[in-house]
C-alpha cells in the first residue's frame, strides 16, 4: 500500500525565551492512501505542532528537521513558492472551532469561492462546484446556504460548511484538527457521519487530531497516540483498541468513560502532568506518571519497536519478548 | 446557540433572506429612535450641504449694505450680518465647508492610517515597533498648536487644514486598524486561508478588510464631530478658511465681534456647528451599538 504522507524522523523546535523548545521530537508516521488516521494526544503533547508542520502553517522562527512526504513530495525541500503552490490544492484543513472558522462578515458563497483559487474554471463553475458540496455534506437549501452569513447558521451547519470548505480542492490530505471539540454530542455524531462519507471525496487520507478516543475508534482506521512530543504507540485502530501495549494507551482508554463497565464512584484519571518540552525526564518520557514503571524505564528511553501490527515504544514490550 | 435548531424548524418559518451584516446593522441602528433622528439630520446636513447652491437664496458672499445687521424674517430665514449677508446661504456653505473638510480630512486619515496598520499588523515586529512609536508621538502633540504652527508655515487654506487633519488623525485610524489585524491574523479563518495557499494580499482582501469595515465607519462617525471643531476653531481663529468666503467658524468670528448689536448672527452660525456636532456623535454611538459585540446584541 502506498503511503500519503510519510512523516520521517521529523522534530519541531520553537525557539523559546530562554532555550529553545523542542516541542515534537523524532516523529515515524506513515498514513496509507484511502485510510484515516487518529492522532491522539493530551494538550501539549505536539499533536498540533506536527500538524501545523503537514500544514506548513509553522511559524517562522520553528525549525523543522526530518521530512514530511506528501505524495512523494518532500514539503520542507520545496521552495516556499512550490510549497505555497501544493497548499490549497494538495493540503487541506477543517479547524476546531466552527464559530471562528468562518469569516463572520462574508457571505458562506463567497468564502467557498476563496477557498478554490487554486483550482482552474470560470467564478460561476466554482459556485456551482461550492453548491454541489454544500449537497454533498448534507445541507439541504444549499442555493440559500450560500447567499448567508455565518451568524445564520448553527454550530453543526458551520462545521458541514467548514467541511465542504475543505473538500472543495479534492485534496490528497485532509487535516481535520479536533473539527467535533466544540459542537455537542448529536451534531458530533453527524459531523464523523460526513467524514465517514466524504472520505471518497478526499482521493488520498484523512488526518483527524483529537483527545477523544471513543472517536477515533468509531472513525478511524489507524490511530498514532503522541506523549509529550514523542509517539508511544501506532497501529490499526481495532489492534490498539483491543491490546493497548504501551501503559499511555492503556491509561487513555481506561479514562474513556464509554469505556467503563464496571460501575466506580471514581472518574479514571492518570496521575500528574505532561512533563514541560524544556524539562523532560531522563529515560522514559511516561516514566514519572507510568503505573508500571521499572529501574531501565528511568535510565534509558524506549526506541519504537513492532509488536504485532502496532509500533510501540516501550521497554515493556522487549521485556515480554524476552520472557517469552 | 440551538444547534439543533435548524432540523427542528420547518423549512417555512425559517428566515430565508440572505442579510448581510451590515445591512442588518443599518436596520437596527435606525431602529433606535436615537439612531433614526441623528441618521436624519446627518441625512439633512448632507443634503443641504451638496445641494447648497440649489437652494440657498442668496449668494453667500455678496454684500448688501442697505440691510446690515437684519433679524430673521421670511426673506431672510436666519437674517443678515455685518455687511448684509444672508445668513441662511452663509450656514448652508458652511456646511459644504464643513463637510468638504470633514469628508476629505477623515479619508486621508483613514488611507494613511489604515495602510501603516495593515503594515504594521502584518510586517515584521520591527516595523510595527516604529510605526506604533511613531503614531504615538503624533498623539501626543496637542493639536491645536500643531495646527497652529503647520498654518503659520504653509499659510491658512483649506488644504493645509485637511492635510493638518490628516496627519493628526491618522494616528487613531492606525490604532483601530493594527489591534484588530493583530485579532484578526490569529483567527481560523486567517489561517484555513493561509493554509490553503492565499497569498497576503488576497488574506487581506477577503478577510481583513470586511472585517476592518464596522469599526472604521465607527470611527469615522466619531471623528467628524472633532473635524467639525477644528475646522471652526481654526477659521474662528482665522487661521482656517478665510473671508470672505462662509465657514461656521468665519461667521462665528463675525457674531463674536457684535454679539451685543447682533446676536442672531452667533447663534446662526453657533447652532449648525453644535447641531452637527451632536447629530454626528449619536450616529457614531449608535453605530458603535450595532457594530460593537460587546453591547449584548452582537452580530
Amino acid at each position: 500500500m502506498e503511503d500519503v504522507v510519510k512523516i520521517e524522523n521529523v522534530s519541531i523546535t520553537y525557539a523559546g525565551d530562554k532555550e529553545p523548545v523542542p516541542a515534537v521530537r523524532d516523529i515515524d508516521l506513515a498514513v496509507g492512501r484511502e485510510r484515516i488516521l487518529g492522532l491522539v494526544g493530551e494538550s501539549g503533547s505536539g499533536k498540533s505542532s506536527l500538524v501545523g508542520a503537514m500544514l506548513s502553517l509553522l511559524p517562522a522562527s520553528s525549525r523543522i528537521d526530518g521530512h514530511i512526504l506528501i505524495d512523494g513530495a518532500d514539503l520542507y525541500g520545496l521552495t516556499p513558492k512550490e510549497r505555497r503552490a501544493m497548499r490549497g490544492r494538495t493540503v487541506a484543513t477543517v479547524s476546531q472551532d466552527p464559530f471562528t472558522a468562518l469569516n463572520p462578515v462574508v457571505s458562506i458563497g463567497r468564502q467557498l469561492l476563496e477557498f478554490q483559487h487554486r483550482l482552474a474554471g470560470s467564478r460561476r463553475e466554482k459556485l456551482e462546484n461550492a453548491k454541489k458540496m454544500l449537497e454533498q455534506v448534507g445541507i439541504a437549501d444549499a442555493d440559500v446556504r450560500m447567499k448567508q452569513y455565518p451568524h445564520q447558521l448553527s454550530g453543526g451547519l458551520r462545521q458541514r460548511v467548514a467541511i465542504a470548505a475543505a473538500l472543495l480542492v479534492r485534496p490528497r490530505l485532509l487535516i481535520a484538527d479536533e473539527p467535533t471539540t466544540a459542537l455537542d454530542a448529536t451534531t458530533e455524531a453527524e459531523v464523523i457521519e460526513i467524514i465517514r462519507d466524504m472520505r471518497g471525496a478526499v482521493d488520498g487520507s484523512i488526518v483527524f487530531v483529537t483527545h477523544d478516543m471513543g472517536v477515533v475508534s468509531r472513525l478511524c482506521d489507524d490511530v498514532a497516540v503522541m506523549y509529550a512530543g514523542e509517539l508511544v504507540e501506532s497501529g490499526p485502530v481495532a489492534e490498539v483498541m483491543e491490546r493497548p501495549r504501551h501503559p499511555y494507551t492503556a491509561a487513555l482508554l481506561a479514562c474513556d468513560p464509554s469505556r467503563i463497565k464496571t460501575t466506580s464512584g471514581d472518574l479514571p484519571t492518570i496521575p500528574g502532568t505532561v512533563p514541560k518540552p524544556t524539562d523532560l525526564p531522563p529515560g522514559c518520557i511516561f516514566s514519572p506518571r507510568c503505573p508500571k514503571v521499572f529501574a531501565r524505564c528511568r535510565r534509558e528511553a524506549p526506541a519504537l519497536t513492532a509488536a504485532g501490527p502496532s509500533r510501540v515504544a516501550c521497554h515493556l514490550i522487549e521485556e515480554a519478548d524476552a520472557a517469552a | 446557540m440551538a444547534i439543533a435548531e435548524d432540523r427542528a424548524a420547518p423549512p417555512e418559518t425559517r428566515r430565508p433572506l440572505a442579510e448581510s451584516p451590515f445591512a442588518k446593522g443599518f436596520q437596527r441602528m435606525v431602529s433606535s429612535p436615537q439612531g433614526a433622528i441623528a441618521f436624519a439630520v446627518v441625512a439633512l446636513l448632507v443634503l443641504g450641504a451638496v445641494f447648497a447652491p440649489l437652494i440657498a437664496p442668496y449668494d453667500p458672499i455678496a454684500i448688501a449694505p442697505r440691510i446690515r445687521f437684519e433679524g430673521p424674517s421670511w426673506a431672510h430665514l436666519l437674517g443678515t450680518d455685518q455687511i448684509g449677508r444672508d445668513l441662511f446661504s452663509r450656514v448652508l456653505y458652511g456646511a459644504r465647508v464643513a463637510l468638504k473638510v470633514s469628508l476629505f480630512g477623515t479619508t486621508a486619515a483613514l488611507s494613511l492610517g489604515a495602510m501603516l496598520g495593515i503594515i504594521a499588523g502584518l510586517g515584521p515586529r520591527w516595523i510595527d515597533s516604529v510605526l506604533v512609536i511613531f503614531c504615538d508621538s503624533v498623539r501626543s502633540l496637542p493639536m491645536i498648536l500643531f495646527a497652529l504652527a503647520v498654518v503659520a508655515i504653509y499659510g491658512p487654506s483649506m488644504n493645509t487644514l485637511i492635510g493638518v487633519i490628516a496627519f493628526s488623525m491618522a494616528p487613531g485610524y492606525f490604532r483601530v486598524v493594527r489591534n484588530q489585524v493583530l485579532v484578526l491574523r490569529e483567527t481560523d479563518f486567517v489561517t484555513a486561508a493561509n493554509a490553503m495557499g492565499a497569498s497576503r494580499l488576497r488574506v487581506a482582501l477577503t478577510h481583513l478588510v470586511p472585517n476592518l469595515i464596522g469599526p472604521l465607519i465607527v470611527l469615522i462617525a466619531m471623528d467628524i464631530p472633532a473635524v467639525i471643531g477644528i475646522e471652526s476653531g481654526l477659521s474662528f481663529l482665522g487661521q482656517g478658511i478665510q473671508p470672505p468666503d462662509a465657514s461656521w467658524g468665519t461667521m462665528l468670528s463675525d457674531g463674536y465681534s457684535y454679539i451685543r448689536k447682533a446676536p442672531h448672527i452667533a447663534v446662526a452660525a453657533g447652532l449648525p456647528v453644535i447641531v452637527a456636532t451632536v447629530a454626528f456623535t449619536f450616529l457614531g454611538e449608535a453605530l458603535r451599538d450595532v457594530f460593537d459585540p460587546k453591547s449584548g446584541k452582537g452580530r
